[in-house]
């Protein structure tokens, strides 16, 4: 075979196409605004929407899904102030489909999975499959459900599982550490040299992380140390949990 | 005590620019969703790239549009974000567990052609290269300007990659 015309041939195939969502356009825009909103202000989570229609997925395994119309009331314009002071207000929006839902819907025929979380706890994990791992207890849950540490038990939410989307966000147990080495007990200077990229907003270093799921690191600070590490998807409900610790 | 956002005023500012810049995504979508299918071997992880590249862009869309050729600008982009967010999730590895970071993919609807698997095994950059190569049909010279590498290191990940796809094909029959 010639590998040349091939790739020519493969590279131009039908099949190559990704079906956006109807509202991409929108999507898009908003978050070029948010992004630009972020760049003039201190500002901590957001909201991204995933862009990409999941019949993709979906149609491979010989089924279809139709989702939901969204609403563009709920476009994440409406989400900027989802910040540390989120819990205050009642203007976090839940994203009508996200990318961890189209992930998830993968997985429950397949290997796929944001393979993205602390040890084998990962976003997206139902509670279910938390619950598996045998490093946590369920806690008492509010919108979320929440799961603490076996091995640390005093961290309040330490796993937090939104309806539809899996686990959405992270805390690491007093002894964990990322993978840079940074823990509690960290100072603001080491965490700035390890993840530069970051910025400050309110009491917490925030740095967003790229890969298979949009996610952030949130370090909470006192007195320029690190009392406490988060790891969430920047989809994330559970805003009232979320702000708890 | 915490964030405190300004007023909407900076938001909007440019007046038309925000609807160009909305043509702009409309128009040029399906063609970058393709892109970066190809780049990435993915079709969840092209929206991924898509939306992060055309979000920055956005936000600078009057400074994007004074250089010329906004279309080729985010094809770049892509191209050289795709590249780093790989470096930067390697970084991240010992958290976030990737035994197969590389092959990590999903169901797709080319799973079967071997030499889409094969492509998609490369490394990022020397799959870049193959696309900018097939895809966009560009030049050595024109490959590492968009990838702002030598033209030497363009020539040497290129017949890498080549010996890969061909040993991959070879060995399946």
């Amino acid at each position: 075979m010639n590998i040349e015309e091939e790739l020519g041939r493969l590279l131009h195939d039908d099949r190559l196409e990704v079906r956006a969502r109807p509202d991409a356009t929108e999507l898009v825009v908003a978050g070029a605004r948010r992004v630009r909103r972020r760049r003039t202000a201190v500002v901590g989570a957001v909201t991204a929407v995933a862009l990409v229609a999941s019949g993709w997925g979906v149609s491979t395994l010989g089924g279809s899904l139709s989702l939901p119309p969204v609403d563009p009331a709920v476009l994440p314009t409406t989400t900027t102030t989802t910040s540390t002071t989120a819990a205050a207000g009642g203007t976090t929006v839940a994203p009508p489909h996200t990318v961890v839902e189209t992930v998830t819907v993968v997985v429950t025929q397949g290997p796929t999975r944001p393979n993205v979380g602390y040890g084998s706890v990962k976003f997206g994990m139902t509670e279910q499959e938390v619950a598996a791992t045998g490093l946590v207890t369920a806690a008492a849950g509010g919108e979320c459900a929440a799961f603490t540490w076996k091995g640390d038990p005093g961290t309040v939410n330490a796993v937090l599982v939104a309806r539809g989307q899996g686990v959405v966000r992270i805390k690491l147990p007093a002894d964990g550490k990322t993978s840079a080495g940074v823990g509690v007990g960290s100072t603001l200077e080491r965490v700035r040299a390890e993840y530069p990229a970051g910025e400050l907003a309110g009491s917490s270093y925030q740095v967003l992380m790229t890969g298979d799921v949009g996610w952030m690191y949130v370090f909470v600070l006192d007195a320029e140390r690190v009392v406490e590490i988060r790891m969430q998807r920047l989809t994330a409900d559970c805003a009232q949990q979320g702000a708890q610790r | 005590m915490t964030a405190v956002l300004p007023g909407e005023r900076a938001t909007d500012r440019g007046g038309g620019t925000t609807a160009d810049f909305a043509d702009f995504v409309r128009m040029s979508l399906p063609g970058l969703l393709r892109y970066g299918h190809a780049l990435t071997g993915n079709p969840h992880d092209a929206g991924d790239l898509v939306q992060s590249v055309l979000e920055k862009v956005g936000a600078r869309w009057a400074a994007v549009l004074r250089k010329g050729e906004p279309l080729a600008y985010v094809r770049r982009s892509m191209a050289n974000a795709n590249t780093s967010r790989w470096r930067r999730r390697r970084r991240e590895d010992l958290v976030a567990e990737f035994p197969d970071a590389v092959a990590a993919a999903g169901h797709d609807r080319l799973e079967h052609e071997p030499l889409w698997q094969a492509l998609r095994s490369l490394p990022p950059r020397q799959r870049a290269v193959v696309v900018l190569r097939f895809y966009d049909g560009l030049s050595e010279a024109e490959i590492a300007r968009a990838l702002g590498v030598s033209a030497g290191t363009v020539k040497s990940q290129n017949s890498k990659a080549m010996a890969t796809l061909r040993a991959r094909l070879g060995d399946s029959g």
